[in-house]
């Protein structure tokens, strides 16, 4: 079973992230591999653990640095590494990338592939999707729990009715829900390894997908970035626990609408 | 409920100073070092950031309020939260990376290795003694062990299966290790059989690795007294087949663990071995040659403790280093106190970090924590050289290895003092909060109060420097620290924004050169007891002004990467902030240095004079 893991490249969301002129402040932040892509991968390495697969790619549509996120996904595990550089490929959005993922599954022919649930920053979520779509796969979304060595797995995923459990021939896609497993850290032996691992870079020529991303064929644009309001101050109340309960009734009723 | 992490680490300061101010990919290629790239080293460091940060962060806490426990048959339990942080530690192979690759390990240089090491001493001080003492004994083995006792302890050692540790103290040995009376005893076979009581032992037992590989120091029966008829020997806790399983334990018993101020999960143990007459010891190295008088090893033992003593300073440093960050932190966030100027704003107190007072709490922190840190990086880039020399011109090697020598009671005497007092200022801008236990800065105190006492007590340091150091090859070494900080501060005059400081360096400068020949005077005019009188601040004096160098080039780098930098930006405020620590430490803290030479050169006897009966009322 040959495994594709599509990640990205996200800002460090435990720091600071500032905004200015309607745009995210990207000088001298930390750029991580974002975390739900992490669960993925780790479910991936697994499954080459366990034998149950053959080759872990990992696979980035990304500018420069996003080398640095390959580079820790091998550190990780991942035997090989494709990184799809192209600046017609900046401002892609969710399905720009997907057409570029999903020309590059059509290239590498993997059995499954293993995207997060969502991205870090964005918290989108289509991309998994959307490359299935157009890959003409079944999408799992939302898993918890991978069973089976293939061709069919059971798949346990979160749905709106509690926890589903489906089996699913391959190809397929699954996206992670970070409760499939915790990710390992990168070992300093898989760290220095992962620079020996190939690692291929890609413009959308490469894979016959010129014209499909990039800014100029997105669907959706980010008009602009807003940092989130600072919170109101709170407020104590004072005075006899009988009308403190009711004034602060009142106020979830009719201000905050919580109840009725 | 979760255990609390209070790990912090700034790693574009550890980014600047390897990459930028200490070049340490000028090291990289050289043998012994293996090849690395600058981007080995940024995923390294932010590698081992996150490693620390999951694994031993939590710990910090936990360990420290659970302690280590001994049961009545001697076995010693260390904290529960310790054992995966261990197993993770070696499994993900972070002990290895100034290994040889011979070993195991990536080669690569200690004064990378050192900013990695920082990290973990600052998530948890004693969980990061076990593996320090285990490579450390390792080392000891690796370089002057047979070939045989290679083979059969290294493998286990190396990767976390046994640990190690060093038997030298006993209860009237301390600094004066030459008063040893552990007696070794040879047996036809050609080990020995030992006997003795071993104090203050960090590591001595503990039951995170089914063996511990003890190097103790005893006499041969009929050497020498002194520490010249000194051995060494391995002394496994349990004995090893020579095909390397675990045969019977040895006759090593665990009598007590200390009670301590601090280091809580660090079992502290008292050691008798041979009490039933049956405690094995192998002497490392096999016998010593023909020619070699006996405890020649000992000497070469001293060597090893460069690289203990950085080791200390590097543990101060971890230490200091987060008790800053972690005092930064509350000061940007609690509230108290109007501004000076501007008043009460809406939210009806500033952010205590807009109050000077606090402001020069924190610059304080900073500039000596950043200070302290390039005055380690100084000293091991410059074993790191005397490591590559080595290789290929061996006096050339010594050479540096004896200006290295130099630095060493600096960084270990200077910087444990100095975390010290920067755990106490991270404490006291806390105010009250820092003094309970819901804060980490009471725990960093207690932590970092052994700095200044083990691995030398910062008074044998001293000694060490105005006893050894001062007058060795004939003065030539600290005659080079004179020229090199005095040619600096010539350089910098030329730098009219740095006309202050290029001043008060030179003046310390200066009164650094009297100072040294004040101290040849005292020794022809037979005042020689104002020597080690004022050891400790000649240190002081020297660091300080080691420090004040290193601060000041690294601000002058600072400086031209800002000028290509948006100063608003993180990178432009990273690099005004470096260059705020150099200018307030040589302002408010060089000067200091000055005062200690005045002092110094002042030849004050009042502490030699005064009769011992005046020190108090009991007499």
């Amino acid at each position: 079973m040959k495994i594709l893991v599509p990640v990205k490249q996200v800002m460090d969301v435990e720091l600071n992230v500032r905004v200015a002129a309607g745009k995210v402040v990207e000088d001298g932040m930390t750029l991580v591999l974002s975390k739900w892509d992490e669960n993925a991968l780790e479910a991936a390495v697994q499954l080459k653990e366990a034998g149950t697969a053959s080759e872990v790619v990992v696979v980035t549509v990304g500018p420069e640095s996003a080398g640095e996120t390959l580079r820790k996904a091998m550190a990780m595990g991942a035997d090989r590494a494709v990184h799809v550089l192209d600046p017609a490929a900046d401002g892609s959005d969710s399905l720009g990338v997907a057409r570029v993922l999903a020309a590059l599954g059509a290239k590498e022919k993997p059995d499954l592939i293993l995207a997060g649930l969502q991205a870090q920053d964005t918290d989108m979520g289509g991309v998994g999707p959307m490359t299935a779509e157009l890959m003409g796969i079944p999408c799992l979304s939302n898993v918890t729990k991978i069973e089976g060595t293939g061709p069919t797995l059971t798949i346990h995923r979160r749905g709106d009715q509690g926890r589903e459990v489906i089996a699913v021939t391959l190809p397929a896609l699954i996206t992670a829900n970070d409760s499939l497993n915790q990710p390992r850290l990168a070992s300093l032996k898989g760290i220095m390894m992962a620079k020996k691992k190939p690692m291929d870079t890609l413009t959308l020529e490469n894979l016959g997908a010129a014209g499909v991303a990039g800014a100029a064929h997105a669907l959706t644009q980010i008009a602009e970035f807003q940092p989130p309001a600072a919170r109101a101050a709170g407020r104590k109340f004072t005075g006899e626990p009988e009308v403190i309960a009711k004034e602060v009734f009142d106020l979830l009723v009719k201000e905050a609408k919580l109840v009725g | 409920m979760a255990a609390r992490n209070f790990f912090k680490a700034d790693l574009r300061e550890l980014e600047f100073a390897l990459l930028e101010q200490f070049q340490v990919e000028d090291l990289f290629g050289k043998a012994p070092y293996a090849a690395m790239t600058r981007e080995d080293v940024k995923m390294i460091l932010q590698e081992a950031h996150t490693f620390v940060s999951d694994v031993v962060g939590p710990t910090l806490q936990e360990s420290d309020r659970e302690g280590c426990q001994i049961a009545p048959n001697g076995k010693v339990t260390v904290p529960a939260c310790l054992k995966p942080a261990w197993k993770a530690y070696f499994e993900n192979g972070w002990n290895g990376l100034a290994l040889p690759e011979s070993r195991g390990g990536q080669s690569a240089p200690h004064l990378l290795d050192m900013a990695v090491l920082e990290m973990f001493t600052a998530a948890n001080a004693a969980f990061a003694m076990y593996p320090g003492l285990t490579s450390g004994a390792a080392e000891v083995i690796a370089r002057m062990g047979s070939p045989e006792q290679k083979k059969l302890f290294l493998p286990p050692m190396d990767t976390g299966r046994w640990a190690g540790t060093m038997l030298l103290t006993e209860a009237q040995a301390g600094s004066d290790v030459g008063l040893n009376a552990a007696k070794a005893v040879k047996n036809p076979d050609g080990s020995y059989s030992l006997t003795g009581t071993k104090i203050f032992i960090s590591g001595g037992d503990q039951d995170l690795t089914e063996n511990i590989i003890h190097l103790a120091l005893a006499r041969v029966e009929g050497a020498p007294k002194g520490t010249k008829g000194l051995s060494l020997f391995i002394v496994p806790k349990i004995l090893v087949n020579p095909d390397g399983s675990l045969g019977a334990p040895n006759d090593v018993v665990c009598t007590g663990i200390e009670h301590k101020m601090g280091i809580h999960a660090s079992a502290t143990c008292t050691l008798s071995f041979g009490e039933k007459g049956k405690c094995v010891g192998y002497m490392v190295g096999g016998e010593p040659k023909a020619g070699v008088e006996p405890g020649a090893g000992m000497r070469k033992m001293f060597t090893m403790m460069n690289l203990a003593r950085i080791g200390v300073g590097v543990q101060s440093l971890g230490v200091a280093s987060t008790a800053y960050l972690n005092a930064l932190e509350y000061a940007r966030t609690r509230r108290q106190g109007a501004h000076l100027r501007k008043g009460r704003p809406p939210e009806g107190a500033v952010p205590i970090i807009q109050h000077p007072d606090v402001r020069r709490m924190l610059l304080e922190m900073k500039s000596q924590v950043e200070g302290c840190r390039a005055l380690i990086y100084h000293a091991i880039r410059l074993q790191d050289q005397a490591n590559i020399a080595a290789q290929t011109d061996p006096a050339k090697g010594e050479e540096l290895l004896d200006y290295v020598g130099l630095f060493i009671p600096l960084v270990k005497a200077y910087v444990s003092d100095t975390a010290l007092a920067v755990a106490s200022t991270a404490m006291q801008v806390y105010g009250g909060a820092g003094y309970t236990r819901d804060y980490p800065a009471e725990q960093y105190m207690r932590d970092a109060r052994i700095f200044p006492i083990y691995e030398g007590t910062n008074g044998i340091q001293a000694m060490d420097l105005v006893g050894r150091k001062l007058a060795q090859n004939g003065g030539a070494l600290v005659g080079r620290f004179g020229e090199e900080a005095g040619s600096f501060a010539a350089k910098l005059k030329e730098q009219s924004a740095w006309n202050t400081e290029a001043g008060l360096l030179t003046r310390a400068v200066e009164s650094y050169k009297k100072v040294v020949g004040d101290y040849m005077a005292f020794f022809t005019q037979d005042k020689m007891e104002l020597i080690p009188l004022t050891g400790t601040r000649f240190l002081n004096l020297m660091a300080k002004i080691a420090i004040a160098n290193l601060l000041l080039q690294g601000a002058r780098l600072a400086e031209e990467k800002l000028a290509k930098t948006d100063p608003e930006s993180r990178d432009g405020m990273f690099y005004r902030g470096k260059i705020a620590s150099a200018r307030f430490f040589t302002r408010n803290i060089l000067p200091q240095a000055v005062a200690e030479a005045e002092i110094i050169s002042s030849g004050d006897p009042t502490a030699l004079d005064i009769p011992d009966g005046g020190f108090s009322t009991a007499w």
